[in-house]
């Protein structure tokens, strides 16, 4: 394997071991699959585009940087989200010279487990452009899971390893995000 | 949107493998990650037997002077066993436990589950462990090894039992009851072989009764004035204990050296 089409239809994980093992094309491959999700991701936490893919560009370096740390037999996609936590939080922390994130009672104390939600619901469709006007009125806290959840179709499992917070948390988190989205529709007369 | 707007840099992907062809970004390499690792795992083992250590230290500290049956004195019995409490060993437990979680959920995956559910699991285990070392004797081994200054650094603890005695309380055995309100009590206390006479007045705690046997355990809660305490609560540990019936356990007891508890 040598060119950049051999690596196109490989998952993930085995290109990510590629990479491990040294291959720049199967990096490569994993920038263009990851940069647009991760470009998504990056507009709950910053508004301008420069400094969207400013961060971007410095997540896919700080993760070719530690591949080696990544576990192979896991799934690649939270790892990455991992890493793109961690750098817009230091980004925003940079800028606003303050916890961005302090310690919540609702990671600290037990919750119900929430069942995950398999039905067809408005939000798991591509949040549009006035949907997402609606998030950005939401917390951070709130925001962002509703965004891996829905946007980037990840289970709470995953949520709660990209945000190192509990599972049951994730549930409660999601809960609440739903019904201030739809609060704030409401407030703005859009009918989700 | 003022995010969907075009910018004028090359794509990042561009951007990305450019740098990391022209050498401007290494890869980590796999000894690093696995070294890392390693490092966090050793620091855990090491806090964890610096709390386990602490906590057996408190189970310890609390049964061996009594204090935790002083409670059935009531208010007097809760003020002695705070007041002697060994609380710098306390607060190295409770820091080590959070410390020990905080590792656990940065390094080790902890975080799929609340905070207090880790915190509350930590401390049954260290609960359960300490009384397990408690079991074993681990520190009256130390402590004899201590007195004889074969326990580097933490020797000292085992040296100066006063850091673990009562603060108003006197451990001894009953002797020469008068049947009415007084007896002689042969101290514990390896430093003070003195004997003290008790008096009992109406205001006298006694959960376990008035009525004494000469060779009976007790600790005596009260203000001592040269020879006479005035007992303010008398807790009965042991009847009739026998101080020389407990088993010999190293070389040093076997040489004659005796010790208490």
């Amino acid at each position: 394997m040598d060119s950049p089409s051999d690596y196109a239809a490989l998952p993930d994980e085995q290109l990510a071991r590629a990479v491990q093992r040294g291959s720049h094309f199967a990096f490569r491959q994993l920038v263009e699959r990851f940069t647009p999700k991760l470009l998504r991701y990056a507009r709950t936490f910053f508004s301008s585009r420069e400094e969207q893919e400013d961060v971007v560009q410095e997540v896919m370096i700080k993760a070719y940087a530690h591949i080696q740390e990544f576990d192979s037999r896991r799934v690649f996609s939270p790892w990455i989200y991992r890493i793109a936590h961690n750098e817009f939080v230091n980004v925003l922390r940079k800028k606003q010279r303050a916890l961005v994130f302090a310690v919540d009672w609702d990671v600290m104390l037990p919750h119900p487990i929430s069942k995950e939600r398999t039905d067809a619901d408005i939000l798991r469709t591509e949040l549009n452009d006035t949907v997402f006007d609606c998030l950005k009125e939401l917390p951070e806290k709130y925001r962002e899971p509703l965004l891996l959840y829905y946007n980037d179709d990840l289970s709470y499992g995953q949520i709660s390893d990209i945000l190192h917070i509990p599972v049951s948390t994730v549930g409660v988190r999601l809960n609440r995000a739903r019904s201030m989205v739809q609060a704030i529709a409401r407030n703005r007369g859009i009918t989700l | 949107m003022t995010s969907e707007q075009p910018t004028h840099q090359p794509p990042i992907v561009d951007r990305v493998m450019d740098s990391i062809e022209h050498g401007q970004v290494t890869m980590r390499t796999r000894t690093r990650a696995q070294f890392t690792k390693v490092v966090a795992v050793v620091c855990y083992g090491l806090l964890a037997a610096v709390v386990l250590y602490a906590a057996s230290w408190v189970v310890f500290v609390v049964t061996i002077n009594q204090s935790l049956s002083l409670l059935a004195l009531g208010l007097l019995g809760v003020e002695e066993f705070i007041v002697s409490a060994p609380w710098i060993a306390i607060v190295i437990v409770v820091a080590g436990i959070v410390l020990l979680e905080f590792f656990r959920r940065t390094f080790f995956g902890g975080y799929r589950r609340t905070v207090i559910i880790g915190l509350v699991a930590l401390l049954l285990f260290v609960g359960i462990a300490a009384a397990g070392i408690r079991r074993v004797r681990l520190h009256e081994r130390l402590e004899q090894q201590g007195l004889v200054s074969r326990v580097p650094v933490m020797g000292m603890m085992y040296q100066h039992r006063r850091l673990y005695g009562l603060h108003q309380g006197y451990r001894g055995i009953v002797a020469q009851w008068n049947g009415q309100d007084q007896f002689r009590l042969d101290p514990f206390e390896w430093d003070d072989r003195m004997p003290l006479t008790v008096v009992i007045t109406k205001k006298t705690i006694l959960p376990d009764g008035m009525i004494f046997i000469d060779g009976d355990e007790v600790v005596v809660v009260g203000k001592r004035m040269d020879g006479t305490i005035a007992a303010r609560g008398i807790r009965r540990i042991n009847r009739r204990v026998d101080r020389f019936d407990r088993p010999v356990t190293s070389p040093m007891m076997q040489r004659g050296v005796m010790m208490e508890y």
